[in-house]
């Protein structure tokens, strides 16, 4: 079946192709319809999963929710754009990429005119094994520059190909490599800790 | 048998990674926060941003229509300003030249008489044409002295503007060289003929002389020209 969308049948994927292609001829109504349906669908089958994406690139569920949720609106406004319904996943994974740097410029920002707050304090669960190493790990991942941060995460959380990382980076993928070996080699001190 | 040290470190990452990532649990009403904003989100796509169309209770569709509709509008405005402009141009000329002593609408008569004296002047040779002139005389008292001579040069401008229609190329000049030649010889051809039309205006012998003359040798000069073709 050509088409994989989530919770449809194939005769209605063909339709929403078509009306995709033609979209010179197709209604409004039947697009925004289509664009909806798609909405719905990739929110039950992906939303949680972006979430965390974001989660991990911008540091805070909440922001990663309404990063999550930006995309999804910019997606059902662009969907007459968006001639291939398979290409959707990868364009709010994009989206999201895309927004989360936007966020963390305007954190960088914020947090340079800001003053300087106490650290966080150690969870009572900083005692466990697997709680230090999650922390530790994390905290040396938050201090790598963006990119290396975007590629290990699309890597190693996410589970894409170089050129899925690529795609959603925006970048080639021997810069791809690049990112993931140098985030990989400043990583090394704390993940030998663990090994 | 030993493991590459890279893949361990990922294992490591990803472990850590994926437990980091379980502890994030989004709400569950995400897809209303999404569709509230779709629908909020409407008039911000297709325009005037956050504060605009949908903040003044316009759609889309009403900002689709206005534009073009406003553009249009404006075209034709523009048009309309740039049809008009020559004849804007040779009123304010026009209102220049009158030198204004008497009000805009009289001189906007002047000039509309004398355009409209233009054309009957062709048919008054054939017929009496004194009495074209004396519709003209009857709306000169009112400027007693100085209006004779400014009417009497008003002619030429609105016969040279219709000079550009076929056949008015014989009366500007007709027009043009009784009427300097009409205040040397208004008195001795005139005053026979003005002495009709002066009762209503009476007081002022300069007037009736001035006014007379510029028909009579008006209609010779027009008879002349009407003739040499």
């Amino acid at each position: 079946m050509p088409f994989r969308k989530p919770g449809e049948e194939g005769a209605r994927r063909t339709d929403v192709t078509e009306t995709l292609v033609a979209r010179g001829t197709a209604g409004a109504v039947a697009v925004a319809w289509d664009a909806d349906q798609a909405v719905t669908a990739l929110y039950s089958a992906n939303y949680r999963s972006l979430v965390r994406l974001a989660a991990m690139l911008v540091r805070d569920a909440g922001t990663a929710e309404e990063v999550v949720q930006d995309a999804f609106v910019a997606m059902h406004g662009g969907w007459r754009r968006l001639r291939d319904p398979d290409k959707a996943l990868s364009y709010l994974r994009q989206s999201v990429v895309n927004r989360s740097r936007s966020v963390l410029r305007h954190r960088a920002v914020v947090e340079k005119y800001a003053p300087k707050g106490l650290p966080d304090a150690p969870s009572a669960e900083a005692g466990a094994i697997g709680e230090l190493e999650r922390s530790a790990v994390i905290d040396a991942l938050s201090r790598l520059p963006a990119r290396q941060r975007e590629a290990l995460v699309l890597r190693y959380y996410a589970d894409l190909s170089e050129a899925e990382i690529a795609g959603a980076m925006g970048i080639s993928r021997g810069a791809v490599k690049s990112h993931t070996a140098r985030g990989m080699t400043a990583l090394r001190n704390v993940l030998e800790q663990f090994s | 048998m030993t493991t590459d040290p890279h893949d361990e470190h990922g294992e490591i990452l990803r472990r850590a990674l994926h437990a980091e990532a379980d502890s994030v649990n989004p709400a569950g009403d995400g897809l209303e926060r999404i569709r509230a904003r779709i629908a909020d989100g409407r008039g911000r796509r297709f325009g005037l941003g956050r504060f605009g169309a949908a903040r003044f209770g316009l759609d889309r569709f009403a900002v689709n229509w206005a534009r073009p509709v406003l553009a249009v509008a404006a075209a034709v405005v523009i048009a309309a300003l740039g049809v008009t402009a020559p004849q804007t141009i040779d009123l304010i000329q026009q209102t220049v030249g009158n030198n204004g002593p008497s009000g805009g609408g009289q001189n906007n008569t002047d000039g509309d008489r004398t355009d409209a004296q233009g054309n009957p002047e062709f048919p008054d040779p054939a017929s009496p044409g004194s009495s074209a002139s004396g519709s003209s005389s009857a709306s000169s008292p009112g400027s007693p002295s100085s209006t004779p001579g400014l009417s009497s040069c008003r002619i030429p401008p609105p016969a040279g503007a219709v000079s550009a229609s076929p056949g008015a190329t014989d009366s500007p000049a007709p027009a043009t060289t009784p009427c300097p030649s009409e205040t040397p010889t208004t008195a001795p051809t005139s005053p026979p003929v003005t002495t009709p039309t002066s009762p209503p205006t009476s007081d002022k012998p300069t007037d009736t002389p001035t006014q007379a003359p510029s028909s009579e040798p008006a209609n010779t000069t027009e008879q002349g020209a009407a003739t040499t073709p």
